[in-house]
């Protein structure tokens, strides 16, 4: 391996797997490679048999990028056997849960295969509570959760106003037992939520009864390395806290500057707090090897963190603010100009609203105008076009379906084997809707809707349609579709948005999408509202507040410039940003 | 660790779900042709990369297909338990055991062809969805000797010999450590320094050889298109060296000297196989706590007695079995049609399969035997005992007599039934002599026993789902009391003991221990227990029909001459030998068959001669012979066992 480590990644890679380490790594620093050489080098000298190592990351790119590039320092062909490379929810549901499926949910399974299938909220699954709550009926099983730390219940339907309405609720106890017993029931036929996954994990963990697995499970892993510590849920710590307690030792990579997951119950303070309890060694990646220094800067004062060494520092000025007056999209001339000559620009915003703007679509659609919608964009010379015309048409099908889906896969049902097959039927089925001239929109809802339907429904029926697909799609033979009400002589394309091509060609992305990401130049696009955590504003407000760290995540991503877009500033408000080292254009 | 259960389903003959329990060091699975051995084996072998025979992929064979017009099975499920793991096993087989104490492997085949292959899914534990290594599969060692097996050719050199294996195993560390050092293994060395001695000593001419090869060569093409040689032995990695080693033998132990010893192809078959279990029992038993180490051997034989004469069968076997308990991670498993190996084994490893439409394993360690009565078994299952194992269908008898007749009274018995069950041996029937009033011991094989003098003691066991039936003598008191009037003081009476006559109406209860068992052996599925109706086998025979006209003709044939004048023995028996006894009442029978009975007893010609006389002449002459309805019922009883659904 080329790569050549300065002297803060040897030490990393050189450390003890016998004690408790937390590396902190700051943006830039290399830590994916540090973290995969780290894991290369234990595998080669893995002296525990049968015992193996867990890398445990958040989400599958994560751990594929880990896979690759531990891969590299491994012989060719060598398997990673008895070690374990994933994601932290994988490495529970099929290393604890499932190994244990039939004694924690009493599903037995069907011909000797006990696998508990993972729904998400927007599931159609029929096990309601008996009860009725907050005037809104009966409640799914697959809509809440238990949390076995607080011992309350935490409502997730998928409809946020629901959840607050129902997560204000002061829960009597024949509720409770009425929810779990609801529960326990789904349970019992072999459906969880992820965070039932966590619940049942916990439930092992803690248990008397499974001591004895516990035990055996600590010596099958005697060391778990996390990278992205930060993004550690409550819920996650308290499965290594007994894990460590057990005698797994474990490795903590992160940066708790980057923490951004609040809204799945991560406090960063927690995940300090956890590596003062467990004494964790502390080692430090503090050199950027990704921005230059002007960004670093700046990025700094963001999260008020200590000094961290920059590959250069320019002359001229390397962080703008633009501002616009009503919408970031006046400013699309601009960026272009600012990017000209480099090639990987990226668009960052905290919500997809705010890069909705940038998109052509109009939100909130109906399910029928995601048929139209998937029809329009469909355009097989454009990949980003294709691939939301396939989404959007996955949308509305599972929108009819009476099923649970894999993630990630265009909603593929459960049921459907391959998503492979899923999505050669999306495809050919769009086709197949534009070759019976679908595609054109510029005539009013209720005709197209009568075309739609009558094609629609056939579907099932096709030649490409797969039996084990055509099984699954058989509500759509009775599928009865409208026009959106009160637009049925309107024209089609006129209710679906700007036809016009996505006004800027850079990807776009959140700032979730865009962490551990490298760019050229990032364009950072503040809400023209303030008042929230997607406006300037509050990122400068407490550097200890989440606010903060989104700004952090986001700004540290270029390695030429950063350029924040904001709404037309005040005076005072030019100095605040020039303060912290913008030139504001 | 050992395999201790496998279910089987939609395999080969395994239509519904089928298990079988294995012990964790030797198995002996018994059972008719076609009862599912070779299927068990193959079951095993799915599950397993098999490092001998080589890969054995599912083919549409496997998938069970019925002799009638139904389609064959849509899908196959193997699975495998494992028991006995030691924490470290444990560790590494963690999601395939979950909280209990036993590992589980699945199986499962979709009897769907994708361009000639069928997908099969193997997964560890409950779940599907669990964590699952295919790594694992490998720390499980299978070898597999098929029941045809060449061993000459797996002996000799050549690509993936035995011998080769064997080396490589041996020096498994030491070839990785020489890898990782970049050093030559010392086999390799000292290759190395013979090949370049060889090509640097004058007197062996080879430098010369290779010395005119060349001139010759550069003289033709010149020069600048010319080529290097040389004359050397060419392998040298360990791999092919060891390749190129060949085993030799000589035919006992004295030999000292190597210049004596042969090729295979000139050694029997028999020792070539044995050579070659041995070579594979090298490897399975050597064990250098290596981490690549197997952590389970299994070792699968096929019929271990295919060339071997009978005492090396038993030694053969008797050598398996201390490698399984000496190694705790060996198990072995052998199938058999073999009397030898079934009798020289003991109990606790044999394992009955049933041919049945649903084939039924039954270990025999299972059936509830008694200590005393596997003890009793063990020493008492000779190899003509032990074709129990194999038999469709057993009839136990207490000794020769019967043994020897009740094959010919089934032909009696049988006669109108349809051709193919006309006789014991059509059936695949075997009488088993015992020897004794054994049935208790033998009989709990086949049914729960309750204890006679505490019913409510039962031993509770599985059974072997053959049809057995036992027959056993009365054995009424032989002397009655009975009280006559005093000659010496009259009018007073004194009590002599007369010959007891049973007939019909004048039958007393019997003396034998057996009877007490009759009651519970009756309940059961399989066991019948038939007692005789007045005394014992000969003078039952002789009470039935005009059976007592002929069995005394043969008397008389036996009973030897006086060397001068009459035996009035013999006479008597003549006119016996023509009275038509079904005639006469049940007690003038009952005294002829008094009568007849102790002189089949006598020294001057025994059961054994009588019933071998007997049994011809039924036979050659085809006389008439009314056969008891005991005996009768317990032929029928016994070959009932194949359509035990028509019933």
């Amino acid at each position: 391996m080329s790569v050549e480590f300065t002297k803060e990644q040897l030490d990393y890679v050189g450390s003890s797997i016998e004690e408790h380490i937390f590396l902190e790594a700051c943006p830039g620093s290399g830590k994916t490679e540090v973290v995969a050489a780290k894991v290369a080098k234990e595998i080669n000298s893995w002296k525990k048999n049968p015992g193996g190592l867990a890398a445990l990351s958040f989400s599958n790119s994560a751990t594929e990028e880990l896979t690759i590039r531990v891969s590299k320092y491994l012989p060719h062909g060598r398997s990673m056997f008895p070690h374990f490379l994933g994601t932290f929810d994988s490495f529970i549901y099929k290393n604890i849960v499932s190994p244990l499926s039939i004694e924690l949910t009493r599903y037995v399974g069907e011909s000797k295969d006990a696998s508990i299938r993972i729904i998400e909220p927007s599931a159609l699954l029929g096990y309601k509570t008996q009860y009725h709550y907050a005037q809104r009926g009966q409640i799914c099983a697959h809509h809440y959760s238990l949390n076995l730390i607080n011992e309350n219940i935490i409502f997730e339907t998928g409809d946020s106003k629901l959840d607050r309405a129902l997560n204000a609720i002061q829960l009597e106890d024949w509720q409770v037992r009425d929810l779990k017993a609801t529960k326990i029931k789904m349970l019992g036929n072999g459906f969880a939520t992820y965070r039932d996954i966590e619940c049942l994990a916990l439930e092992v963990l803690s248990g008397e009864k499974y001591e004895n697995f516990v035990d055996l499970f600590v010596r099958r892993y005697p060391l778990i390395i996390i990278d992205e510590c930060q993004d550690l849920s409550e819920e996650q710590l308290i499965i290594l806290q007994v894990l460590s307690g057990k005698g797994t030792q474990l490795h903590f990579i992160g940066d708790l500057h980057q923490a951004i997951y609040s809204f799945r119950g991560v406090d960063p303070a927690k995940v300090s707090q956890f590596i003062r309890n467990n004494c964790f060694t502390s080692l430090k990646l503090t050199r950027n090897f990704r921005s230059c220094q002007n960004i670093i800067n700046i990025c700094t004062k963001l999260t008020k963190r200590e000094e961290i060494i920059g590959n250069v520092s320019w002359l001229d000025p390397r962080c703008l603010v633009v501002q616009y007056n009503n919408c970031p999209t006046e400013l699309v001339e601009i960026f272009e100009e600012k990017c000209n000559g480099y090639n990987n620009n990226v668009v960052v915003a905290r919500g997809h609203s705010t890069l909705s703007k940038f998109q052509a679509s109009t939100t909130n659609l109906k399910n029928i105008q995601k048929l139209a919608l998937a029809i329009k964009l469909y355009d097989p010379k454009d990949m980003e076009a294709m691939n939301l015309s396939l989404w959007h048409f996955s949308e509305f099908i599972r929108y009819h379906l009476k099923e649970s889906y894999k993630p990630n896969s265009f909603n593929c049902p459960q049921s459907v084997d391959s998503s492979l097959m899923w999505r050669r039927f999306l495809y050919e089925s769009l086709s197949h809707l534009i070759n019976n001239s679908l595609q054109k929109i510029d005539i009013d809802w209720s005709n197209w809707v009568k075309k739609a339907k009558m094609l629609i429904q056939t579907l099932p029926k096709q030649s490409f349609c797969h039996e084990d697909i055509a099984r699954v799609l058989t509500p759509l033979e009775k599928v009865n579709l409208r026009a959106p009400s009160g637009e049925a002589k309107s024209k089609v394309s006129k209710s679906l948005g700007a036809t016009a091509k996505p006004s800027l060609l850079y990807r776009k992305s959140t700032i979730h999408g865009a962490k551990g990401e490298t760019h050229d130049i990032t364009i950072v696009i503040s809400s023209d509202r303030a008042g929230n955590d997607s406006h300037w504003k509050s990122w400068l407000k407490n550097p200890n507040s989440e606010a903060a760290r989104f700004s952090y995540v986001a700004s540290s991503r270029p390695k030429e410039y950063l350029i924040w877009a904001v709404k037309t500033l005040k005076p005072e408000e030019k100095e605040q940003l020039k303060g912290l080292g913008f030139t504001i254009v | 660790m050992y395999l201790s259960t496998l279910n089987i389903e939609g395999f080969r003959c395994f239509k519904n779900e089928f298990e079988i329990q294995l012990t964790d060091s030797l198995n002996v699975i018994v059972g008719e042709n076609g009862a599912g051995k070779t299927a068990i084996i193959s079951a095993i072998r799915q599950l397993f990369h098999d490092s001998e025979s080589g890969r054995y992929s599912i083919t549409s064979d496997d998938f069970f297909t019925p002799f009638t017009n139904e389609q064959s099975a849509t899908s196959l499920s193997i699975s495998a338990e494992f028991d006995g793991l030691n924490v470290e096993k444990k560790v590494a087989f963690l999601p395939w055991i979950g909280t209990s104490d036993t590992a589980l492997l699945n199986l499962q085949a979709e009897n769907k062809e994708i361009r000639g292959r069928f997908k099969k899914i193997i997964w560890g534990g409950r779940s599907k969805s669990s964590q699952f290594d295919p790594e694992l599969l490998d720390l499980i060692q299978c070898i597999y000797l098929p029941p045809l097996r060449d061993a000459e050719s797996k002996l000799s050199n050549g690509r993936q010999s035995r011998l080769s294996k064997l080396l490589k195993a041996l020096n498994r560390k030491q070839l990785k450590q020489c890898r990782t050092e970049d050093k030559l293994h010392p086999l390799e060395a000292k290759l190395k320094d013979f090949n370049s001695s060889l090509a640097e000593d004058d007197a062996l001419s080879i430098s010369d050889a290779n010395k005119l090869i060349t001139t010759n060569l550069t003289k033709a093409i010149g020069h600048h298109f010319g080529q290097q040689t040389s004359i050397q032995f060419a392998e040298s990695d360990f791999t092919k060296i060891a390749e190129r080693l060949t085993l030799l033998f000589f035919p006992d132990m004295s030999s000292q000297d190597r210049e004596l010893f042969r090729e295979l192809n000139q050694n029997s078959l028999g020792y070539n196989n044995l050579l070659y279990i041995a070579s594979i029992l090298a490897e399975l038993t050597f064990d250098d706590k290596d981490e690549e180490q197997p952590l389970f051997k299994l070792l699968l034989i096929e019929e271990p007695e295919a060339h071997l004469h009978p005492q090396l069968q038993v030694r053969l076997l008797n050598h398996l079995k201390s490698v399984a308990e000496e190694n705790k991670n060996v198990q072995v498993i052998v199938t058999t049609h073999s009397t030898v190996l079934a009798s020289s084994v003991e109990l606790e490893s044999i394992i009955h399969l049933s041919k049945s439409p649903n084939p039924i394993a039954t270990p025999l360690k299972a059936c509830g035997l008694p200590t005393t009565s596997s003890q009793f078994i063990n020493r008492w299952l000779d190899v003509t005992k032990s074709n129990l194992l194999f038999a469709g269908g057993v009839i136990l008898v207490e000794g020769i007599a019967e043994q020897m007749i009740i094959p010919t009274l089934a032909k009696i018995v049988l006669k109108d039934q349809e051709i193919g069950r006309k006789s014991l041996e059509d059936l695949g029937v075997s009488t088993i002599n015992l020897n004794g009033i054994y049935f208790r011991h033998f009989m709990q094989l086949y049914c729960n026993i309750e204890n006679p003098d505490n019913p409510e003691e039962r031993n509770i066991g599985e059974n072997i789902p053959v049809k057995c039936a036992g027959i056993t003598d009365l054995d009424p008191p032989k002397k009655i009391p009975k009280e006559v009037p005093d000659p010496e003081k009259e009018g007073e009476t004194k009590t002599i003991h007369e010959d007891f006559i049973p007939f019909d109406g004048n039958i007393k209860s019997g003396t034998n221990h057996a009877l007490k068992l009759v009651n519970s052996i009756n309940k059961s599925t399989n066991a019948r227990l038939f007692v005789s109706k007045y005394k014992t086998l000969e003078y039952d025979l002789a009470m039935e029909g005009n059976n007592a006209a002929l069995m005394s003709y043969i008397i008389t044939s036996l009973w030897p001459e006086p060397k001068t004048g009459q035996s009035t023995i013999i006479e008597e028996f003549k006119k016996m030998s023509t009275i038509d006894w079904t005639t006469k009442t049940r007690k003038e029978v009952a005294e002829a068959a008094h009568q007849i009975l102790k002189r089949i007893d006598d020294d001057n010609i025994g059961k054994g001669m009588f019933a071998q006389v007997m049994t011809d002449k039924i036979q050659r002459e085809h006389v008439d012979f009314a056969v008891p309805e005991y005996i009768k019922k317990a032929i029928l009883w016994a070959s009932s066992s194949n359509n035990t659904e028509k019933e």
